[in-house]
């Protein structure tokens, strides 16, 4: 049941984007729309999970010396795996990801995972932390992306859909490449705020 | 030395590995890539243009309707856009664009995307030469908001490609001289084959 702890260290406590800012290059990137978070979201998953699963079950096999290039042709295989599932059966999704859906081989929260983590822990608690990390990334990309569409676009759309909209003009400084680091910025220092309070207070208590 | 070797052996096992992995995975996704790829493109067509069967070549598509009667001309245009190639098709009958369909394009979400948008693609219809033009430029297009280049770049696209168009539908020799080639294409045909019986 512990691995139960490393699912949830993913989302809040370890988050990849906030708190260990890594992945930034696609965070900032694809955060323009909804649908282009979901559909990086769930290809991260999906190599993140299986990687850790890879990595730590041949973690006794694996040469310390080469561990890196392992990793490295796991994770590639796993992204390209990814590439042309989506090409077969989510084209829409792919086209609007375009190059950042090869990319992911280069997403450090991957290699990350793979060297800190999966390369020193049980299969099942790898799984869990690879889900973990994977659902943190998506829901720190969708919360980027939900501030950069409904401001830079002055609405919110969901595949096609459009979920919420307002007659406010938008700003479209937000749609574009300042927008998405100043939004990175405000969230990682108002995150590093809040962990910054509970610190002092989970501190205090325990004296 | 014999470390190095070793090494390299385990690095080529598992490259080998992941090669057939990748090898099983392009088998099992080719025919959907290819498929979803093709019915794009068909689904594009038959926005652009009401026809019944379509010939294909390099850059261009001749639309015949059921009587094999020739309807008009899809072209495939791509134009620099503000962060993208914008491909798209144009279907144009009678000097006049019958339909334009964005078929691939990687513009600003929310900005130059919006050209996906029938209110966009759809002033086109029935446009000549001279009206495709923006109307800060004496056209009859409006541009997406916020998206200068992009709309610029894909009405210049549009513009050259129905010029070009009345240029070789112009010249009075050019339309029966195709339909001849046609008709002559089917009697090699059928001169093959009485060869052949003979």
């Amino acid at each position: 049941m512990t691995s139960f702890r490393e699912f949830f260290n993913g989302i809040l406590k370890q988050n990849p984007v906030f708190i260990q800012v890594l992945g930034l290059c696609p965070a900032l990137a694809v955060s323009t729309s909804i649908d282009n978070a979901i559909g990086m979201g769930a290809a991260t998953i999906f190599v993140l999970l299986m990687a850790n699963l890879i990595v730590s079950l041949i973690r006794k096999q694996v040469p310390k010396k080469i561990r890196i290039p392992i990793f490295i042709v796991i994770i590639a295989s796993f992204v390209t795996i990814a590439s042309l599932v989506m090409q077969a059966f989510f084209p829409p999704i792919y086209k609007s990801l375009g190059i950042y859906v090869p990319l992911i081989v280069v997403n450090c929260v991957i290699l990350g995972r793979a060297e800190a983590f999966a390369s020193k822990n049980s299969p099942i608690k790898s799984i869990m932390d690879g889900l973990g990390m994977g659902i943190g990334f998506t829901l720190a990309l969708l919360l980027i992306s939900v501030i950069r569409e409904f401001f830079g676009t002055g609405a919110l759309k969901f595949f096609g859909t459009t979920i919420l909209s307002t007659s406010i003009e938008p700003a479209m400084l937000f749609i574009l490449a300042p927008g998405a680091l100043l939004v990175m910025g405000l969230l990682l220092a108002l995150f590093s705020q809040i962990r910054k309070k509970k610190y002092e207070t989970t501190c205090c208590d325990v004296k | 030395m014999k470390e190095t070797i070793q090494l390299g052996i385990t690095l080529m096992i598992v490259t080998l590995i992941a090669g057939a992995a990748l090898a099983l995975t392009n088998q099992f996704t080719y025919e959907h890539i290819i498929n979803n790829q093709k019915s794009a493109i068909e689904k594009s067509l038959s926005v652009v243009i009401t026809a019944d069967y379509f010939e294909e070549s390099d850059n261009y598509f001749k639309a015949y309707d059921k009587d094999n009667n020739f309807v008009g001309m899809v072209y495939m245009i791509e134009a620099q856009g503000y962060s993208s190639i914008i491909k798209a098709l144009v279907g144009i009958s009678d000097n006049k664009i019958t339909g334009v369909d964005i078929v691939e394009q990687l513009e600003t979400p929310g900005l130059g995307a919006n050209i996906v948008e029938s209110e966009f693609k759809d002033q086109f219809i029935g446009k000549t030469a001279d009206q495709v033009l923006l109307k800060k430029d004496g056209g009859e297009i409006d541009g997406v908001t916020g998206a200068t280049i992009s709309s610029i770049a894909i009405t210049d696209a549009i513009k050259k490609v129905i010029e070009q168009d009345a240029i070789t539908e112009a010249s009075p020799m050019s339309k029966p001289e195709e339909t001849n080639q046609t008709g002559i294409i089917i009697e090699d045909n059928i001169t093959e084959e009485v060869n052949i019986t003979e």
